[in-house]
This record gives structure tokens, sequence and C-alpha cells, in this order.
């Protein structure tokens, strides 16, 4: 199933982009604090909000200035934008809660800077960094704004081949079923584990 | 710890996220001010070579003197308010509900949350096709066998149906997080006013409500900014017809559909300073909790 596949490349793909990306960033927010860490936390956040539809157009028309329109690569860049600012906001909760007394300790032994990250801080990191990986797959996956107005044909994930059977000709039940179940299925299972951080990242730590 | 070294390493590492959502913001934004200004209909000729021409606030001026704003702000206003009152209600009771310890908790816990991980066009698509449909649907079977008329659910009471979809998607969001808001709650507090006797609905308009009211307002908000967006759910069930044309919806057509993009970018400003206004309030509180 090409539909399928393409969910999967750009939830994923995006997700993947999107982390590696807001690692170091988060990183150095969480631990190198300085007087505007929050000012450009907020900022981020702030870009969240902007709606839509306001910069659709713009979007629409760099794609096709780009030879983005319809491509995978051209979604997995606009999902991966769309959810920096809550994968940067989760993983910075999380570094946070990674007390600053243990890279002290690493540093009295010796460690250099590429050491402390690799053996001292990424194990701790790794659980933080895996449920922000997984709650916005979830996001990704379910996009329906980006996805229903940027693809046609070729990219167009499960969002947007569900989206064409809302005609009523030529509805086939038995197929539109098996596409939801599909697309519902394994986005179900995800969300049942990561509903412990569901609340975290999307209330950006204002509810505890 | 500090020092002018990792001080230059963290604006490093902080650089690429930055960049990457200011560029994200700033150009589009930019260039929907630019076409908000100007007359531009790629399909009667105008195009970005030949210039296009300024038009002023001629774009603001004719999207709201337009017949189709005042009711795309009222379909708006039903469709937010509406699923607001019902998520928030429903999910304070649920909350309360599902706070109560019983056999298998954890499991109705997880089915409770399901909704809101079910892609929207894929439940909208169910609910329009196997609930709301007056020949097949479930709720037609119901009305028949009841002896009453079926409803045409999306197009008698479209923005009713509509509301019904977006809140069951959201319901499992307001009650999680309110359910979270209520295990922070002190026991101590809750037995010191059974102690003196105060009876459950007391307890729960003096110590339980006032606990949650910040939580409320944290899914208000949130809620308010992803409502003032629902479009995947308008575009598989009515497709803006029979008055669910929101300002998102309307600005979408205007963009995409009828290719006025100055018009579509006007509409698209007052969306961004309409989304703007409630996300000043949401930043406020979570600026403020980033404090402790």
């Amino acid at each position: 199933m090409r539909f399928l596949w393409n969910s999967v490349i750009i939830a994923g793909g995006s997700t993947l982009l999107g982390i590696i990306i807001a690692v170091p960033a988060a990183w150095s927010m969480a631990f190198t604090p300085s007087k505007r860490t929050k000012d450009i936390l907020l900022w981020m956040l702030s870009t969240k909000m902007l709606p839509a539809v306001g910069v659709l157009y713009p979007i629409y028309l760099l794609f096709i200035e780009m030879g983005l329109l319809d491509t995978r690569t051209g979604l997995v860049i606009v999902m991966m934008l769309i959810n920096l600012p809550i994968i940067v906001w989760m993983l910075y909760t999380y570094f946070r809660e990674i007390p600053g007394e243990i890279l002290e300790a690493a540093r009295m032994d010796g460690a250099s800077l590429k050491e402390e990250i690799l053996y001292v801080l990424t194990p701790m990191a790794i659980p933080g960094i895996a449920s922000t990986l997984l709650l916005n797959f979830i996001l990704a996956w379910n996009e329906a704004f980006w996805t229903l107005n940027l693809t046609a044909a070729k990219a167009a994930p499960l969002t947007a081949f569900i989206a064409s059977y809302s005609s009523p000709e030529g509805l086939f039940f038995a197929k539109l079923s098996a596409a939801s179940t599909m697309a519902i299925a394994p986005i179900l299972i995800l969300g049942w584990f990561s509903q412990k951080q569901l609340v975290r990242g999307l209330t950006f730590g204002a509810v505890k | 710890m500090a020092t002018e070294h990792s001080r230059s390493a963290a604006r490093m590492m902080m650089a690429p996220a930055v960049v990457l959502l200011l560029g994200w913001m700033l150009v589009p934004l930019m260039m929907t001010l630019f076409f908000s200004f100007k007359k531009y209909l790629p399909l009667r000729g105008d195009s970005m070579a030949n210039g296009l021409d300024w038009v002023g606030f001629d774009n603001y001026v004719r999207f709201i003197g337009s017949s189709s704003f005042w009711p795309s702000v009222q379909a708006t206003l039903i469709i937010v308010g509406g699923v607001l009152v019902i998520t928030i209600v429903l999910g304070v009771l649920l909350a309360l509900l599902l706070d109560q310890p019983m056999w298998g908790q954890g499991a109705v816990r997880i089915l409770v949350i399901s909704p809101f991980f079910v892609m929207p066009t894929v439940s909208a698509l169910v609910w329009k096709n196997m609930f709301m449909d007056p020949t097949n649907g479930l709720l037609a079977h119901l009305f028949i066998f009841f002896g009453a008329e079926p409803v045409q659910w999306l197009s008698q009471a479209s923005l009713q149906s509509i509301v019904m979809i977006v809140s069951w998607q959201w319901l499992p969001f307001a009650t999680l997080i309110l359910l979270t808001a209520i295990q922070s709650l002190d026991s101590e507090q809750l037995e010191a006013s059974e102690m003196d006797g105060a009876p459950k609905l007391k307890q729960f308009w003096y110590i339980i409500l006032p606990h949650m009211s910040r939580a409320i307002t944290v899914v208000v908000l949130i809620q308010t900014i992803f409502l003032l967006a629902v479009f995947a759910e308008i575009f598989v069930t009515t497709g803006g017809a029979f008055g669910t044309r929101t300002l998102t919806y309307l600005i979408f057509q205007r963009v995409l559909e009828s290719q006025n993009i100055g018009l579509g970018s006007a509409g698209g400003v007052y969306a961004i300073v309409l989304a703007n206004i409630v996300a000043i309030f949401l930043m406020r509180i979570v600026g403020k909790n980033l404090d402790k």
C-alpha cells in the first residue's frame, strides 16, 4: 500500500529529523540556561499557535517553486517544522530533570564534553527522547491540514487517501473500513503507551 | 558551570532549531502580509512576474464585507463554544468518575483516551457514513426503531453534527488532563473536609473545582487554538456546505478553490491575529509555570 508507506515515511522521517535538530537545542537550553532561554522557549511555542490557514498560500507557492508539491520530502519538512516546537519543549522538560551534579562529577573524573554527552547524559535521556518520539510520531501521523492540501496522488498519506472516500459515489464500506483500521490500529497501540507523556507534551508542562 | 566557551557552544547547538523556526514563521508571514495588500487572481492572468496591483486595505475591507464572513464567524464560534462546553463539562464528570477506585481502572482509562488517537479523517468519515447516514446509519436505524423520522444529520443539523464529531475527538484530551489535575489534589484536604461533615457536592464545589481551575483554563486555551483551525472534519463531512463554513474553511476556499489570493491572505491575517489573542493568554500561564 503506497499510502501506508507514505504515512510511515512522512511521520517517521519528520519525527526523526525533528529529534536530531531538537536534541542539541533542548540540551543547551536545559544545561546552560541563560536569561533568554525562557523567551526562546515561549517564542518557539508561539510559532505552533500560528494558524496554518494563514500561511497556506505562501507555503503552497514555495512548494511549487521548489518542486516540493506532492512529494514526501516536502511533507517531511513541513511536518518536522510544525512539530519542532513540541519536540524541543518536551525534550527540554525531560532534560531538565537530569541532575546537574552528575555532569560535575563526570567532569571531575576528567570526562570531555563529548564523553560527557555520549556516556553520561545520553543513557539518562533515552526514555525522554523515546516518549517524545512516540508522541510526535502520533501527531504527525494524524495531521490532516497540510497532508490534505499539499499532496495529490504520489505522496498522499493515509489521511488524504481516506479523505478521498468522502464523496458518496462509489463508496466501498469494506475498503474504507480496511484503510481506516490500518490508519488507526498502529497509532492506537502506540497511543496507549504514550498516554502519560501526552499530558506533558500537549500542555507544555502547565498541568502536572 | 557556564563558561564563555560553553555559552557559545550552547548558541551553536540552538542555532539550527531557532533559524528553522524563524524562517518557517517569518517567510510565509511576510508573504501573506504582502499578498493581502495586492490584487492577485492567478486564474484571471495576474502573475508575480507581471507585477501585482497594490490595493491597500481593499482586501481587508472586502473580506469582512463579504456575505459569507459573518456566517463563518458565527459557525466558528458555535463550533469552538459548543465543543468547549461539551468537553469541559463531560470531561470534569468523566475525570471524577475515572478517579474513583474501581476494577479494571487501567483498561477503562485507556479506552476513554483512545478516540484522541484516531485520525481525524477516519473519525469524521466513520461518523458520517456509519452513524449519521440518513438511510444506513446507526442513528437512523435507532430513530426508525423508535418510530421517529430519521434526521439528515449533516444537512439538517450540520453544525450540531460537527460539534458532536469534534467533541468526541477532544473529550479524551480534556478528560486526561483534568484527571491528571484531580490526581494531584492532596487527599488530606478531602479527608479533613469529610471529617467536618462536608457533603460531596460542597466538596466538589469548594475544593476539587478550584483545584482544577488552572487545568481547565489550560484545556480551554489549548483546545481553542486547535478548534479555531478545525479543518479535516469539515472537509470530509460537509465540505463547508450547510452553514458549516468556518473562518478557517472560508480562507481555505478563497485561497485554493477560488484562487483569490489577496482576499484569502487578508482573511489569513485576521485568523492569525485572532489566534494570537488566545495564544497570549496561554503563554502567560505556561510562562509562569516555567519560573518554578
